[in-house]
């Protein structure tokens, strides 16, 4: 395999990490918007799955996002009656996102996107060491 | 290798110079002669070594090249056999410098 | 074990296209490292491709018309999967280890580099420039 290919191959690594993180960051931001009118759905929590893919172009496979999906667990309700978006009994749906684990996942991310950078840079070492072997 | 041909080279072109000082025989020679004998010793010692050290290094590069071997043997291993080649090459382009030099020499 | 006996640019041409390999099969691996059931690849090692490359040309094929395809083989196909540690998702990526094994692949290209520029130093200084 060229090197080339193997700097494409962490490039789309690393991009595949910037979505996990741009949804993460979405999930995040999102963490307390409720619905606007009683009985309405709140922010539901969004999920990444990563798959690899042939890219047609290159015929190289290259990890992609699949889907940006939905997370179908239940909304945590909320009592609080004076809640613009309280339901008949009084309770509020709260997004099912929990900071926690939202946070952890950005630490994976993180983890996952610097070490794509991290052989992107030794590839690019191991290329520039070969051009230099022809000064 | 190439490497063997220049040693052989060099060593040839070393017993064509001494030759030709032993076959001048004037006294002036005849006096520089233990002096050039001793010097010309030295450089025969010098010589000998390089192309035993030459297949050393080559052994101990393909070695390290597949994987296998000591990275600090490999490295005292060519330095050294680069030095001797170097002294080698010296030798060489000097011998032949003076070879020329007394060719050039009217009689 | 006896060093083998191949020209010594031609190993360490081989040498640095089977680093290289390994270079993409690694990161592929470390692009793959959230992928659900992925299993982490790693090349064979460079002494069996040695092994099956002199076994190779010991019966080479002959081109007796030069309309015929030539037989080729690439020893340095490919990657084979290793066993270890499973995620809850299938993936099998050790992010550490991946990243070691890259170190390592550095350090060797860069000792082969190292070697091949001596040896051309040494040749064209032989030949007196």
């Amino acid at each position: 395999m060229d090197l080339d290919k193997a700097l494409r191959i962490s490039a789309s690594g690393m991009q595949a990490q910037t979505t996990r993180l741009r949804v993460i960051a979405e999930n995040l931001a999102n963490q307390d918007t409720t619905g606007g009118k009683p009985g309405a759905d709140p922010y539901r929590r969004k999920t990444v799955s990563f798959a690899d893919q042939v890219d047609r172009a290159s015929g190289e496979t290259l990890v992609r996002v699949k889907k940006v999906g939905a997370d179908k667990a239940a909304f945590p309700q909320r009592y609080d009656p004076s809640h613009p978006a309280a339901d008949a009994k009084g309770y509020v749906s709260t997004p099912n996102v929990n900071s926690f684990v939202e946070v952890m996942d950005m630490r994976e991310a993180q983890r996952s996107y610097s070490a794509n950078l991290q052989v992107m840079q030794v590839t690019r070492g191991l290329l520039t060491r070969a051009i230099e072997m022809l000064k | 290798m190439a490497l063997t041909a220049i040693t052989s080279q060099a060593a040839a072109a070393l017993q064509a110079y001494r030759s030709t000082q032993g076959g001048g025989g004037t006294g002036g020679v005849a006096a520089a002669d233990p002096a050039g004998g001793g010097f010309g010793g030295m450089l025969q010692s010098a010589l000998q070594g390089v192309v035993s050290q030459g297949h050393a290094a080559e052994q101990q590069s393909l070695a390290a090249i597949s994987g296998q071997g000591n990275l600090l043997d490999v490295v005292t291993a060519v330095s050294k056999a680069e030095l001797s080649l170097q002294t080698t090459v010296a030798v060489r382009d000097r011998v032949v410098q003076a070879y020329q030099d007394i060719m050039r020499m009217p009689i | 074990m006896n060093p083998p006996q191949i020209g010594l640019f031609d190993l360490a041409e081989q040498r640095l296209k089977w680093l290289g390999a390994r270079q993409g099969v690694l990161a592929t691996n470390v692009a793959n490292a959230d992928t659900p059931n992925w299993k982490a690849r790693d090349m064979q090692p460079f002494s069996a491709v040695l092994a099956r490359q002199t076994a190779f040309s010991a019966g080479s094929p002959v081109q007796t018309n030069s309309m015929h395809l030539p037989g080729t083989a690439s020893p340095i196909a490919g990657g084979q999967t290793l066993r270890g540690e499973h995620a809850p998702d299938g993936n099998q990526v050790s992010l550490d280890q991946q990243l070691e094994k890259i170190a390592q692949t550095d350090s060797d290209h860069e000792a082969v580099t190292a070697i091949y520029r001596r040896y051309v130093g040494m040749f064209k200084e032989a030949l007196g420039r």
